[in-house]
């Protein structure tokens, strides 16, 4: 009990220091105003729209802006946390840590929530854009859009503990941060090819490409599973579908995924070390 | 207070720390010494957790550290050589983290305390990236002390200090030592060592070679004493009788002072006194001229001896 | 060089293998001879006529309405410019079998023997309204179109016989009138007789049946009762989930783009001030995998949505407009006409059809006027005779009260603002 107990010290000490690190730092303004932005410019076609044809006619027209600025703040969660651990590696001051009551699971476990606390607060900020958004303009709130950014927590948990993961593999933060970009770019490339391979119709195939496809699309299959942007994009998909069993598949997902790559961090920060290189 | 038993760390095929039983006791100040690459860093590392031992066991408190981690690791001080901060923190936030770290209570006034005897309470609210090396490794130090350790653990706490900030690091030792701290410390400046320590461990290619009070290890190194005489009125006669005497082993003058060599079985001053005002002669003073431990530590690691007897060792 | 003449085949069989699975446009697809399912399907407004040919196993139709069914024997070939199977029948159409059976897991639940069958259109071939009918009552419906339309004949003949009667008449007419002899009175031209204005299709021969929600399998018997191959299909009969009212929105400011809100959850935009009119439907919700291939077994789907599908104009009812709970206005359908602008000025305006002030015109469109005003929001229901709100018929109407985003995007750097005055109160602060 005792042990429980300080690790939850630990990891409250520990989220405490970065939250303020966070809160005191520019990054998680500079992404809460990238996602404003670019909503914005959704915002901007509706009342084109509007002005164009005089009606226009939309379920939940907030949804469309929100899923960019998720999208937005989802990245800068998972680029943050894919230096997390790497960051403090290269300064030496994750060794410091575990000179004190600090393990494995307790520094992990601190960073994954301290993210999950950074997303909270670049979503509070964009949610005041949308409030002030909405009302300007008479689009409206709807429950749609606590359904998303609730949903959208579980979403940024997967990057999060993905992010993780990739930091407490490397050693130095470049080397984390070009890993990320790699392994994100091919993910998103995958999901590019799978999305193409879908439109390839068996007819137009000889025998010999259907079986490659076919092959193809299964590799791609289990490895978008490994992907946290599945879960970000099929999350969305359930959303815009009004698709209750989606949504909490998509939930329960994610938090599967979530656990088993924070599971992985710490067996990997445990092989890896924590000493500065 | 620290008790190794057999610990043995390899990397792939170089053997870092073989077989070491070391111990450290409650209250006393241990200097833990060893050439570079001798395995000193590893083993720290491994009684605080950092580095998983091959095999062997590591008892702190004469407890297994994991079967009570946290509330081992509340009880530990740690001070680096180099001392990694949080740069954009103020000194008293980062102390303000660790306290909430190590749940220290009245934290306020404990760091306001610990600032104050390091000199460093006017600086508190400057960040730590302005903060010159003397000044990190003092709140190193206030780190490690924020949560009244029983145990410190020091590595190379005096490193690119200079004479003032060694000065001041040895007295916040001995001060900490004296409120019945135990110090582990390994260190490379061997005179401070001999300074402050009761006792050394000295630790040569992954092996401790020596665990004991200076005294013992320099006399188990030594088989004569040097004693330094100067003497007045001291005629050629009386020398050669000195000389002979069953004791000396020989007789030599440096710099207008006598150098007799004796046995190191014991304390031979009292027959040289003796002997000298016996033959008329004058003596002004007497000194015993140690062998020092940066020459025993020399002679260990360079000969490569060890001190201990083979039941010591184990064998 | 031993290496490079096996890159060079390789590199050809390749090339081969990758140009093989190119479809050639142009040429004559090749024809294959297939047994298939070739079905009328009602789809809530109208029948659909999809086949199903062989590498189609799953039939969907709608549950709780009769479904024609036949099985042929016909030509299929795949057509790259639409991507789909295709039927020659033309070529070849051959009704085969004798019995339909129908199966829920093992159990037979279903025999049907083909029966005469009609189409009756009650506006005309393009009226829409279709009812199928079969038996005695096709047959009946049959003879009652032929005898129409033997009597339109015969009035056509009599009619041209007349006209050819009246122009004499008239001719006589003239003739007396320049002689100055009485002519008497003005020959009176005959009337054309009109068309039948519903349309029977010929007695067909079919498999007519209706079946409850449920997945089912379904074959084909000949004569000697063995199974006929390659007409064992796996057979969806759906319902679907809810019903409501669904609206066309025709905004006054560009009435030939109208927009339709289907779903309860969807909002109806207008900028600013201004008129819409609403043109309400009863509306059925289906799965839209399963109602795509009710009429296209080809097209694809998804599962997991849901599609509003309009039915009928729902009629005998009338749309009431709240605000914050507060009646604000109760309309009913009214027909309206399109009035061009005189002049060499362009635009229009929707004006209400008067029948008593022009009584010969004709409407445009009817639907339920809503003047929206530039601010607030309304809730929208649609109120059947009986005074009860329809089902799925609430819909909100907000007017976009801003015209520039230009506020937004400074809005966007709110955050960047927040920051800054953190980061630099933080350093002001030490």
């Amino acid at each position: 009990m005792n042990s429980f107990v300080y690790r939850l010290h630990s990891i409250k000490a520990i989220i405490k220091r970065e939250a303020r690190s966070s809160f005191f730092g520019l990054g998680l303004y500079i992404a809460a105003t990238i996602a404003c932005f670019v909503a914005s410019f959704i915002f901007n076609s509706y009342i084109n729209t509007v002005q164009g044809n005089n009606i226009m006619v939309m379920a939940s027209p907030l949804n469309n802006p929100l899923f960019y600025a998720v999208i937005v703040a989802a990245l800068y969660t998972a680029i943050s946390s894919s230096t997390a651990l790497s960051r403090e590696k290269d300064k030496g001051t994750l060794e410091v840590l575990f000179y004190g009551p600090v393990d494995y699971a307790s520094i992990i476990l601190a960073k994954f929530l301290e993210d999950i606390i950074s997303f909270l607060i670049v979503m509070l900020l964009v949610t005041l854009f949308f409030v002030y958004a909405a009302v300007t303009t008479n689009l409206g709130f709807s429950i749609t859009y606590l359904y998303t950014v609730f949903l959208a927590i579980f979403l940024a948990a997967s990057m999060s503990s993905f992010g993780l993961w990739l930091s407490a593999l490397t050693t130095k933060i470049r080397t984390s941060i070009l890993l990320f970009i790699l392994i994100m770019g091919g993910f998103l490339g995958l999901q590019f090819l799978e999305e193409y391979i879908l439109t390839l119709k068996p007819e137009n195939l000889s025998l010999s490409m259907i079986y490659i496809m076919g092959v193809l699309s299964n590799i791609l299959r289990i490895i978008k599973w490994a992907s946290p942007f599945s879960y970000l994009t099929n999350g969305i998909s359930a959303v815009a579908l009004g698709s209750t069993s989606l949504y909490l598949e998509n939930m329960l997902g994610s938090l599967a995924y979530t656990v088993l790559l924070l599971v992985l961090t710490v067996y990997t920060l445990k092989w890896k070390g924590v000493r500065k290189p | 207070m620290i008790r190794t038993e057999h610990l043995y760390k390899k990397y792939e095929s170089i053997e870092a720390v073989k077989d070491l039983n070391l111990s450290v006791e409650p209250g006393e100040i241990y200097g833990f010494l060893g050439p570079n690459g001798a395995g000193k860093t590893t083993t720290i590392m491994m009684i605080l957790g950092i580095i998983k031992p091959t095999r062997g066991k590591i008892l702190i408190f004469d407890k297994d550290l994991y079967s009570d981690y946290f509330g081992i690791k509340r009880k530990i001080g740690v001070v680096s050589e180099t001392q990694y901060l949080y740069e954009d923190m103020t000194a008293y936030e980062y102390l303000s983290f660790f306290c909430d770290l190590y749940g220290v209570e009245n934290k306020e006034k404990k760091i306001e305390e610990l600032l104050h005897r390091v000199n460093l309470y006017e600086r508190k609210d400057d960040l730590l990236g302005h903060y010159s090396r003397g000044m990190q490794q003092k709140i190193g130090f206030v780190r490690a002390l924020l949560m009244d350790p029983q145990l410190l653990i020091l590595d190379e706490p005096v490193s690119g200090l200079d004479p003032t900030g060694i000065r001041e690091i040895r007295d916040l030792i001995l001060e900490e030592n004296k409120l019945g701290r135990t110090v582990f410390m390994s260190s490379h400046i061997l005179s401070e060592v001999e300074r402050i320590s009761h006792r050394v461990g000295i630790l040569n290619k992954g092996m401790l070679v020596a665990e004991d009070t200076m005294d013992n290890i320099k006399k188990k190194l030594s088989s004569e004493v040097e004693i330094e005489l100067e003497v007045e009125d001291f005629d050629v006669e009386s020398q050669k009788r000195l000389e002979g005497l069953p004791f000396v082993n020989s007789l030599t003058k440096e710099d207008g002072k006598f150098l007799v060599r004796v046995k190191a079985d014991k304390d031979y001053r009292n027959e040289l006194v003796n002997f000298i005002s016996s033959s008329g002669a004058h003596l002004k003073e007497i000194k015993r001229r140690e062998m020092s431990l940066e020459e025993a530590f020399l002679t260990i690691t360079e000969k490569n001896i060890s001190l201990f007897s083979k039941e010591e060792a184990g064998e | 060089m031993k290496r490079g003449r096996f890159i060079l085949i390789v590199s050809i069989l390749l090339a081969g293998l990758l140009l093989s699975s190119v479809v050639v446009f142009g040429a004559a697809p090749p024809k294959q001879r297939e047994t298939v399912y070739s079905l009328n399907v009602w789809d809530g407004k109208d029948f659909a006529s999809p086949f199903y040919p062989a590498n189609i196993n799953t039939i969907y139709v709608m549950a709780d309405f009769q479904n024609v069914y036949s099985v042929k024997e016909t030509l299929v070939y795949y057509w790259p410019i639409s991507r789909e199977y295709m039927a020659d029948w033309d070529s070849l159409n051959k009704d085969i079998g004798d019995t339909l059976e129908v199966l829920k897991g093992d159990k037979v639940i279903g025999t049907y023997k083909k029966v005469d069958y009609v189409f009756y259109y009650p506006k005309g071939y393009w009226g829409g309204d279709t009812k199928l009918y079969t038996g005695d009552v096709a047959r009946a419906k049959k003879k009652e179109y032929d005898k129409a339309l033997d009597k339109y004949w015969k009035d056509v003949d009599a009619y041209y016989k007349a006209y050819n009667e009246y122009n004499k008449a008239v001719d006589e007419f003239y003739k007396k009138i320049q002689e100055g002899k009485p002519a008497g009175k003005i020959p009176q031209e005959p009337k054309q007789p009109q068309a039948p204005t519903f349309y029977v299709t010929d007695i067909n021969k079919a498999y007519v049946f209706s079946l409850p929600a449920g997945i089912y399998t379904i074959r084909l018997k000949d004569k000697d009762g063995k199974i006929v191959p390659g007409t064992v299909k796996s057979l969806i009969a759906f319902s679907h989930r809810r019903e409501g009212i669904g609206y066309n929105i025709i905004p006054e400011s560009k009435w030939t783009y109208p927009e339709t809100a289907d779903d309860v959850t969807q909002i109806i935009y207008q900028y600013k001030e201004g008129v819409l009119y609403f043109q309400p439907f009863t509306e059925w919700e289906f799965n839209e995998l399963q109602y795509n291939k009710l009429s296209n077994p080809q097209s694809a789907g998804r599962p997991d949505r849901w599609i509003w599908v309009h039915m009928q104009p729902a009629s005998n009812v009338k749309l009431d407009i709240y605000t914050g709970g507060r009646l604000v206005t109760s309309v009913r359908e009214r027909p309206y006409y399109v009035e061009q602008v005189p002049g060499s000025s362009l635009g229009y305006n929707i004006k209400l059809l008067d029948r008593k002030e022009n009584p010969y015109g004709s409407a445009d469109f009817t639907g339920f006027r809503f003047s929206v005003p530039p601010t607030g929001d309304y809730r929208l229901v649609a109120v059947s005779k009986d005074g009860k709100v329809i089902e799925n018929s609430e819909r909100y109407i907000r007017p976009i009260t801003s015209g520039d985003a230009k506020n937004i995007f400074i809005a966007s750097f709110g955050p960047l603002v927040i920051g800054l005055l953190i980061y630099i109160f933080r350093r002001v602060g030490r």
